[in-house]
C-alpha cells in the first residue's frame, strides 16, 4: 500500500497549498509515489515529496572531501 | 483549484486593482514604477514594508499591478531566490522590493547567493525619511540608515540612492543596464520614503528607456583568437573546462562543435548550469560539485587546456596536478571585472598562458571561425562532422550508455521489503518516472551523482545556489519553475532537508500563482556534509569518530516531515 497522499504538506508545507508525499522510507514506494507527484505537477499543482534517504555521497565526492591534500593548510 | 497544463501558457494569477489608474505619474513612485515598466520587468517580488508604502501604492494604483506583477513572498531570503531562479533559466533580471534595513538584511544571502552565480537581479530598497523631520516617531528611526547600500555593496555590481524622482528614474536606467550587462550580477537602489511620497512637482520629460541600456557587445581581438585557435590545433591532448554559460541552445551547439572540431575532451562543473551532453563520448567523466578522480586524471594529462569561464580554474589544476600544470591554459572569461576586495569568490588565481576577454558565447563562434580554414586539413578524418549541426537531441552515443543506463536494478526490493532509499535511487526512480520528457533541474543536493542522468540540453540542469547559501533551493526552484511555466518542460528540484526546511515557505508562492512545481526532499535527517567534516576532524585529532552525529541530526521530533498530521485545506 502506497503511503498516505495528502493535499498538503505536514507542519512546514501544510498552510502553504502544495501536495504532499511522504515521508517515503521504502525503495518499493518511491517510483509509484513520483509518478503521482509527477502527474500532479502536470496538471497545474506544487508537489512535494519527502523520501527519507541514507545519508552519503558518491565515492568520487567522498574522496574529494577526504583525501589527504585537498583540506586546509 | 483550476488546473493548468505545463503548456498552458506562461500566465500566472494576478491579485486585479479596483479602480482606474491615473493617466500620468502623480508621485515620485510613480515615477519608480514607471521606470519599471519602461524596463519591460515582468515582475516584482516582495515582502511588504511602510519604507516602501508609495511604491506598493504605485505598482497597484498607478500601473494597476501588472508589467511588473507583484510576487508576493514570506520571506525576502525567498524573493530574491525567486528572482534568481528565474534569472537562470532566462538571463533576464527580475525586480525585487525590500523593505529598509530589516527586509534587506533578511535577503542578503540570497544577494549574496546571486553575485557568487553571477545572476542578475534588480533590487529596490528604500528607508528614510532621509529627511529626519519627515520621520515617524521611533519605527522609521529604527529602520533608517545612513548608508543602508552598505548593508550589499561588497556583492552587488552597483548600488545608489537616488534623491528626486528623476534621479531615481536614471538610476534604475543604470542598475538595469549594469545587472543585465556582462559578467552579470545583482544591483541595489534604495528609494528614500520622503522621495517615493512626496507629490510630483512637474512631470519630466519622456524618455526611450532601451538608450540608455544599450546592449555591450565584447568581442576579443582578432589576434588573440587566432593564437588561441593555433594553440588547440597544436594539442595532442586538449581538454575543455567549461563553467558559466548561457542557456542559449544555439550556443551549446557551437560548443560541441568545437569540441568536435578539435576531439578535445571536456568536463563541465555542477556548480554552474548544463554546458555540454554530458552522454557525448568527447565529455569523458560525469559533471560533479568537487574533482572527480577520472575527471583529475584527465587534467593532469591534458597539453592544453581551454577553460570557458571554468569556477574554480585555480583550484581545480592545483588538486588534478598536484601543483602547476604543465599544460597551456586559454582562459575565456570576463569574471575579472567584477572582482573586489571584499568577497574571495573570485578564487585562487589561476597560471593562464593565453587570456581572451570575452564571453565564451562569444567567443567559441571566433574560435570555430579561426580553426575553419585549417581543420580540414589539419584535423583527422573522425573530425570531418566537426561543424556539423547540434547532436544535442542525438541519442547517448554507445560509450557511455553503460554510465547512464537506467539501473532498473534498483527496484529490485519486494513489496513491503526491507530496501531502504539512496539518493542514487531518488535519480533511478525518477528517471523511470520521467523517461523521455524534458524537465529541468533547478537545484540539486550536494549527494546527487551526475552520472545518474545525462544532461542534453542546456535548460536540463540550471547549476546551484552560486554562493553555497543553505536554504536557497526552494526559491530558485520556485523561480525557475515560473521562467518555465508554459514551456512544457517538468521543473523539478531535489532539496536537501536542511535546505528545504529553511527555504520551504517559499512554497507558498509558488502555490499561490499556480506555478507547476516538483520538489523532492532528499530527506536524511541530517546536516550530512557537516557529519563528514566532523568525522574528519575526529580522525586527524584522533576522537571519536561515533560523535560525528551530534549537533548535526534533524530528528527526533521529526514532525515537520510530510505526514498526515497537521494536513490543511485541500487544494
Amino acid at each position: 500500500m502506497l503511503p498516505p497522499v495528502g493535499s498538503c504538506v505536514g507542519s512546514v508545507t501544510g498552510a502553504q497549498g502544495a501536495q504532499g508525499w511522504g515521508p517515503i522510507e521504502g525503495l518499493d514506494a518511491l517510483a509509484p509515489v513520483l509518478e503521482q507527484a509527477v502527474r500532479a505537477v502536470q496538471d497545474g499543482a506544487v508537489a512535494v515529496v519527502d523520501v527519507r534517504v541514507l545519508g552519503g555521497y558518491t565515492p568520487a565526492m567522498t574522496a574529494a572531501l577526504t583525501q589527504v591534500g585537498r583540506d586546509r593548510g | 483549484m483550476d488546473r493548468t497544463d505545463l503548456s498552458a501558457g506562461k500566465q500566472i494569477p494576478m491579485e486585479q486593482p479596483a479602480g482606474t489608474p491615473p493617466p500620468a505619474p502623480q508621485f515620485g513612485s510613480d515615477v519608480v514604477a514607471e521606470t519599471l515598466r519602461a524596463l519591460m520587468l515582468p515582475y516584482i517580488a516582495l515582502v511588504p514594508g511602510a519604507s516602501f508604502r508609495g511604491l506598493h501604492d504605485s505598482l497597484v494604483n498607478y500601473l494597476g499591478n501588472r508589467d511588473p506583477q507583484m510576487l508576493l513572498c514570506l520571506h525576502e531570503e525567498h524573493a530574491v531566490a525567486i528572482a534568481h531562479g528565474y534569472a537562470k533559466v532566462t538571463g533576464q533580471p527580475m525586480a525585487v522590493a525590500l523593505h529598509s534595513n530589516v527586509g534587506l538584511f533578511h535577503a542578503t544571502m540570497a544577494i549574496f547567493n546571486a553575485w557568487c552565480d553571477r545572476m542578475p537581479v534588480l533590487i529596490l530598497g528604500a528607508t528614510g525619511p532621509v529627511d529626519a523631520v519627515k520621520r515617524r516617531p521611533w519605527i522609521d528611526w529604527i529602520h533608517t540608515a545612513r548608508d543602508q547600500g552598505a548593508i550589499v555593496r561588497p556583492y552587488v555590481k552597483w548600488d545608489d540612492q537616488p534623491a528626486s524622482p528623476e534621479a531615481a528614474r536614471e538610476a534604475l536606467l543604470r542598475a538595469m543596464w549594469h545587472t543585465r550587462t556582462a559578467p552579470q550580477g545583482p544591483v541595489y537602489v534604495n528609494l528614500d520614503a520622503e522621495m517615493q511620497e512626496a507629490p510630483l512637482a512637474a512631470p519630466l520629460p519622456p524618455i526611450v528607456a532601451a538608450r540608455y541600456t544599450p546592449s555591450v557587445a565584447n568581442a576579443p581581438p582578432a589576434e588573440i583568437v587566432r593564437e588561441a585557435a593555433a594553440m588547440l590545433l597544436r594539442a595532442e591532448r586538449p581538454l575543455f573546462l567549461i563553467g558559466r554559460v548561457s542557456r542559449d541552445p544555439a550556443a551549446w551547439d557551437l560548443r560541441v562543435a568545437l569540441a568536435q572540431a578539435l576531439n578535445a575532451k571536456v568536463l563541465t562543473d555542477l556548480k554552474v548550469g548544463a554546458a555540454f551532453p554530458t552522454d557525448h563520448p568527447l565529455h569523458i567523466d560525469a559533471a560533479g560539485i568537487l574533482l572527480r578522480p577520472e575527471s583529475a586524471k584527465a587534467i593532469a594529462d591534458a597539453d592544453v587546456i581551454l577553460s570557458l569561464d571554468w569556477v574554480d580554474l585555480a583550484g581545480t589544476l592545483k588538486v588534478a596536478c598536484g601543483g602547476e600544470s604543465s599544460a597551456k591554459i586559454i582562459q575565456v572569461s570576463l569574471d575579472h571585472l567584477l572582482h573586489g576586495g571584499w568577497s574571495m569568490d573570485y578564487q585562487g588565481l589561476p597560471p593562464v598562458d593565453l587570456f581572451i576577454a570575452a564571453l565564451p558565447d562569444a567567443a567559441v563562434p571566433l574560435l570555430l571561425e579561426a580553426l575553419a580554414p585549417s581543420h580540414s586539413a589539419a584535423l583527422a578524418p573522425s573530425h570531418s562532422a566537426a561543424l556539423a549541426p547540434s547532436r544535442s537531441k542525438a541519442p547517448a552515443p554507445a560509450t557511455h550508455a553503460e554510465t547512464y543506463a537506467v539501473r532498473k536494478h534498483a527496484f529490485s526490493a519486494t513489496p513491503g521489503g526491507n530496501g531502504r532509499i539512496s539518493t542514487d535511487d531518488v535519480a533511478v526512480a525518477l528517471r523511470s518516472v520521467i523517461g523521455e520528457r524534458p524537465i529541468s533541474f533547478s537545484h540539486l543536493p550536494l549527494s546527487w551523482n551526475g552520472a545518474n542522468w545525462p544532461f542534453r540540453h542546456p535548460l536540463d540542469f540550471l547549476g546551484s545556489d552560486g554562493g553555497g547559501g543553505i536554504g536557497a533551493g526552494p526559491g530558485i526552484a520556485v523561480g525557475a519553475a515560473l521562467a518555465l511555466k508554459g514551456s512544457g518542460r517538468l521543473p523539478v528540484a531535489v532539496c536537501g532537508d536542511g535546505d528545504f526546511l529553511m527555504g520551504a515557505t517559499a512554497i507558498w508562492t509558488a502555490t499561490h500563482y499556480r506555478i507547476p512545481l516538483l520538489l523532492i526532499v532528499a530527506n536524511n535527517r541530517s546536516y550530512y556534509n557537516d557529519e563528514v567534516h566532523q568525522e574528519r576532524v575526529a580522525r586527524m585529532r584522533n576522537r571519536p569518530v561515533e560523535n560525528k552525529w551530534i549537533g548535526q541530526r534533524i530528528a527526533s521530533p521529526g514532525s515537520w516531515s510530510l505526514s498526515t498530521e497537521n494536513m490543511g485545506t485541500n487544494t
